[in-house]
């Protein structure tokens, strides 16, 4: 099980490696794996502080900036599941910035031989971007590849950064302290 | 694996249940190409699959769900190294929500180079008739319905509808 917490480090991206480091989380019904260099840490989500603007459940304060934080449910098509109650927060590298994403949990962080991640069946490859499927051990059945920022989209991660930003000048006039 | 090809001429021993090959209809007639189909049953109705497409029966195989996909796809599988898509063929044949219980059975089929499996309540009995027994569908079936439904056979008091698994195929790789 997870033996870790807090700030990942970030593997060197090379061509082709012969193994891959994955983030096992699950969200809902959905268990998917995300390359540990597409993440940058992971966090408690009883640090994301609630804001009530916005289509995003709150932030992080992080490294001198805020970060959005959203739900990874709505983007996997699971209606209902809002808010941040318990569970983690998926700190995943966006060409924008860091966006945290909100999961049930963090079940493990295992390293698989490239070889092992296969390619979806064609029925199944134009459903969503996923990059593939895997096994690992002590989860049953497979997990799906992904790399949190194609789930999320560009355009998305934009907003959500957007948002976050406006919080931040909105936070400059707040009482000192507010978010910490 | 139950592999339902090898009945051709025996009693399959399990084809989810007796699988044993019944002639019926006017399959003796010498000029009628046989047609050999594999009945499964999806809640209270039966359906009927061409046994040269069927690679077997599988059971109490764990479906990985695969978000946002769509309602016939319950997810995919492992079977022996190979990953398959599992398919729900509820919301295809009779327009229904998706209700495939872990206690039915998973046909494993391949086709055009596709594999994957049909997930129903039950497989049943391997039947032999005659093409000339197939009756076409009935104007009052739906249309989205009936273009995956090669016609219906009668076997004693069962009304069994022969899936068009190229139209089938055709259409989970449309969307």
């Amino acid at each position: 099980m997870l033996g870790w917490w807090g700030e990942m480090v970030a593997t060197e991206r090379a061509a082709l490696p012969p193994s891959v480091r994955l983030l096992i989380v699950r969200c809902g019904r959905y268990r998917l794996a995300f390359p540990s260099d597409e993440v940058r840490g992971l966090v408690s989500a009883g640090e994301v502080v609630p804001v009530e603007v916005g289509s995003f459940e709150g932030v992080l304060w992080r490294e001198g900036g805020l970060i959005p934080a959203t739900s990874l449910a709505p983007v996997l098509g699971l209606g209902g599941v809002k808010g941040i109650g318990g569970g983690h927060g998926v700190l995943a590298r966006t060409d924008v910035g860091l966006v945290c994403l909100l999961v049930d949990e963090a079940l493990d962080l295992v390293e698989v031989a490239r070889e092992q991640i296969r390619d979806l069946p064609p029925l199944v490859v134009r459903v969503m971007r996923l990059e593939g499927l895997t096994s690992v051990a002590d989860v049953e059945g497979l997990v799906l590849v992904a790399v949190p920022a194609l789930l999320l989209g560009a355009k998305r991660a934009a907003e959500l950064i957007a948002a976050a930003e406006r919080v931040a000048t909105g936070a400059s006039t707040a009482p000192p302290g507010w978010l910490q | 694996m139950l592999n339902p090809s090898d009945s051709s001429t025996e009693p399959a021993t399990d084809p989810a249940s007796r699988g044993e090959v019944r002639r019926s209809g006017s399959a003796s007639e010498p000029s009628a190409e046989p047609l050999r189909i594999m009945a499964f049953s999806l809640d209270d109705e039966w359906y009927g699959l061409e046994i040269h497409h069927i690679r077997g029966i599988e059971r109490d195989r764990e479906i990985t769900p695969v978000p946002q996909s769509p309602s016939w796809l319950a997810g995919v599988f492992n079977l022996h190294g190979l990953i398959l898509p599992a398919i729900d063929p509820r919301p295809l044949l009779r327009g229904s929500a998706p209700g495939w219980s872990p206690d039915g059975v998973m046909i494993i089929f391949q086709f055009d180079g596709h594999q994957a499996a049909l997930l129903a309540d039950g497989a049943d009995e391997i039947y032999e008739l005659s093409t000339a027994s197939l009756e076409p569908q009935l104007p009052t079936v739906e249309p989205r319905t009936a273009r995956l439904i090669r016609g219906s056979v009668r076997v004693r008091d069962r009304l069994i509808g022969v899936v068009d698994l190229e139209a089938m195929v055709d259409l989970l790789l449309k969307g």
